[in-house]
């Protein structure tokens, strides 16, 4: 069944881009303090819940997991997981895109309007689009 | 140093750890209301206390919390100690700002599981404060109302009904802090 998809949680977010290549917990952590540059330090709580949703949904797996050596877990994202990503990251985009418009043609309404009618008739070609995708996938 | 109390807020809990903190005393166990504590350096510590249990499902001391516990140590946390459902983790003050929960969605999970285990509690207690006056009633129509045994009685059914009221309102009370988280 086709459902779209809801938007993601920050945490969630910045787990599955730490998880292109394997990771284990505290490795996501400290990876999503750099990129947002020490602005977002995930709980260790917050982490594990959200890591063990992740894995129900089938969006990452287990990389490794030595039980006689107790190394740490380590994740990677799956196909799954990544065309989510790819999904929020055109969710954002559009986000972003609608917010930069608005933004012009408050500075300058005129000519704005026209291009911002283009713009919806764009944009609903491309949820389209996406909802196609994930239709094929789910 | 031992100290005793109980706690039904553990938010409450947390504020009177990290104080105990500042002024030098590290909480260090958890006996049934007994905090044990050793001297530290003021303020070495931040503490934070977690629940992990969901009443009905999980068996009060079920025992593989050490998957989670080894995941919060990796953070550089240090975990304390243990009591059924709870679990109390410190880390020192010197490695920065420690919270468990960062986000509204994982916060208002685990105030759903602590408002979840009143209820069934606050519901348990009641039944039994209620099969409690059954038995009160029974007993002062047979023995009178000044019999000592039935005082005894007496008090064991108010303090049923004191817990279960108790619980029904901390289940309250964690219902009003999500809508509060919500916003």
């Amino acid at each position: 069944m086709a459902e779209k998809q809801a938007a993601m949680t920050e945490s969630v977010y910045y787990i599955l881009l730490s998880l292109g290549t394997p990771n284990h917990g505290y490795g996501i952590i400290q990876n999503t303090m750099e990129l947002t540059g020490g602005r977002l330090e995930l709980g260790a709580g917050t982490l594990y819940g959200a890591l063990n949703t992740l894995l129900e949904k089938g969006w990452i797996n287990l990389y490794s997991e030595d039980k006689h050596s107790r190394k740490k877990k380590q994740y990677i994202i799956t196909e799954a997981g990544k065309f989510a990503l790819q999904t929020e990251m055109e969710r954002l985009e559009e986000l972003l895109e609608n917010g930069r418009r608005m933004q012009q043609m408050s500075a300058e309404p005129e000519e704005a309007g026209d291009r911002n009618r283009e713009n919806v008739l764009e944009s609903a070609e491309r949820r389209a689009a996406i909802d196609e995708k994930v239709q094929i996938v789910f | 140093m031992k100290r005793f109390r109980l706690y039904f807020d553990k938010e409450k809990e947390e504020v009177w750890l990290n104080k105990m903190s500042q002024r030098g005393w590290a909480m260090t166990g958890f006996i049934a209301g007994l905090y044990t504590f050793m001297p530290c350096e003021p303020g070495k510590y931040i503490y934070r206390v977690d629940m992990r249990g969901e009443a009905g499902r999980t068996p009060i001391w079920r025992n593989d919390y050490q998957e989670y516990i080894e995941f919060v140590e990796e953070t550089g946390a240090e975990y304390v100690c243990r009591w059924a459902w709870w679990l109390i983790f410190r880390r020192e003050a010197a490695k920065g700002e420690f919270t468990l929960y960062t986000d509204a969605e994982s916060h208002i999970a685990l105030y759903k599981r602590i408002r979840w285990m009143f209820l069934f509690f606050g519901m348990m207690e009641l039944s039994l404060a209620l099969s409690n006056v059954r038995s009160l009633l029974d007993f002062w129509d047979k023995f009178g109302y000044f019999d000592s045994m039935g005082f005894v009685l007496f008090a064991a059914v108010l303090f049923a009904w004191f817990i279960a009221v108790g619980f029904f309102l901390m289940s309250l009370k964690f219902t009003l802090k999500m809508r509060k988280l919500r916003q």
